[in-house]
């Protein structure tokens, strides 16, 4: 579970920072991921559907790879500029430290848990 | 490339089209006073800077870049000076569409969006380093 929110942290952080690279372009509209409950994860892992390459000469798609979890645009952004941009800049920031201190959580749980390992090695010397 | 290097470059990318955006901004203020050299001519026009968003297939994310620079078509305004060369008959020196209010502003903002993107690389840049820690315990 630790493992998985720190994917998820990661792959948060990327998309509020192409929101924020994008404050200024014009009919940009902010993204986010779905928020990592486990409603979510297991709708997401029960819907993830692959093609198959079953011959090498088959072309794998041109997009990059999204991310295992699932990114939504935001549909009812609390305001927009005259220019169609819909990055409140304030709130992205406030979900960037947000999401830093859920990686941060979950790095620390990691430790812990490596912690305990090492703790039961030596416990047999 | 993972996640958090992807972050990185897509800050910096951010970065980048605001420097240019404040370089635009540089040169529009240095010529607020540039006016008409002669008479019929125009004087300096007031240039903007537009941005889109790009996908960046090396990086695998949604960029930001700079599109082309054009010019702001907005009437001059005129300023009267009758011992200037490139004055009218009735005194009159067309004056570029340039006002230093707008200027300022965009100014603002541009340097509100550079201080943001820096936050998202100082905040990524702290998340690497912990999971550099994972290493040392």
């Amino acid at each position: 579970m630790a493992k998985m929110r720190l994917d998820w942290s990661a792959q948060r952080q990327k998309v509020l920072s192409e929101n924020i690279a994008n404050a200024d372009t014009p009919n940009y509209r902010s993204h986010d991921l779905k928020s990592l409950n486990f409603k979510n994860l297991a709708m997401s892992e029960a819907s993830k559907v692959a093609m198959v390459r079953t011959d090498a000469g088959h072309l794998a798609p041109g997009i990059p790879e999204p991310g295992p979890y699932r990114e939504v645009t935001e549909r009812f952004p609390y305001e927009s500029a005259a220019d169609g941009n819909e990055v409140v800049l304030e709130e992205q920031m406030s979900a960037l430290s947000d999401t830093k201190n859920q990686y941060n959580l979950s790095i620390e749980l990691v430790k812990k848990h490596l912690n305990m390992i090492k703790i039961a090695t030596r416990a047999g010397r | 490339m993972d996640e958090l290097k992807q972050t990185a470059a897509i800050a910096t990318s951010g970065l980048k089209a605001q420097t240019e955006r404040l370089r635009t901004i540089a040169q529009n203020m240095a010529n607020a006073d540039s006016m008409a050299e002669r008479q019929g001519e125009d004087p300096y026009r007031r240039r903007v800077v537009t941005f889109k968003s790009v996908m960046d297939r090396e990086v695998g994310a949604e960029m930001v870049r700079t599109g082309r620079v054009r010019e702001d078509m907005s009437a001059f305004t005129r300023k009267y000076d009758p011992s200037h060369p490139g004055a009218d008959a009735e005194g009159y020196v067309l004056a570029p569409n340039v006002n230093p209010m707008v200027e300022m502003m965009d100014m603002r903002e541009a340097q509100r969006s550079y201080e943001a993107n820096l936050n998202v690389i100082t905040a990524t840049r702290e998340m690497t380093r912990n999971t550099l820690e994972l290493l040392r315990s």
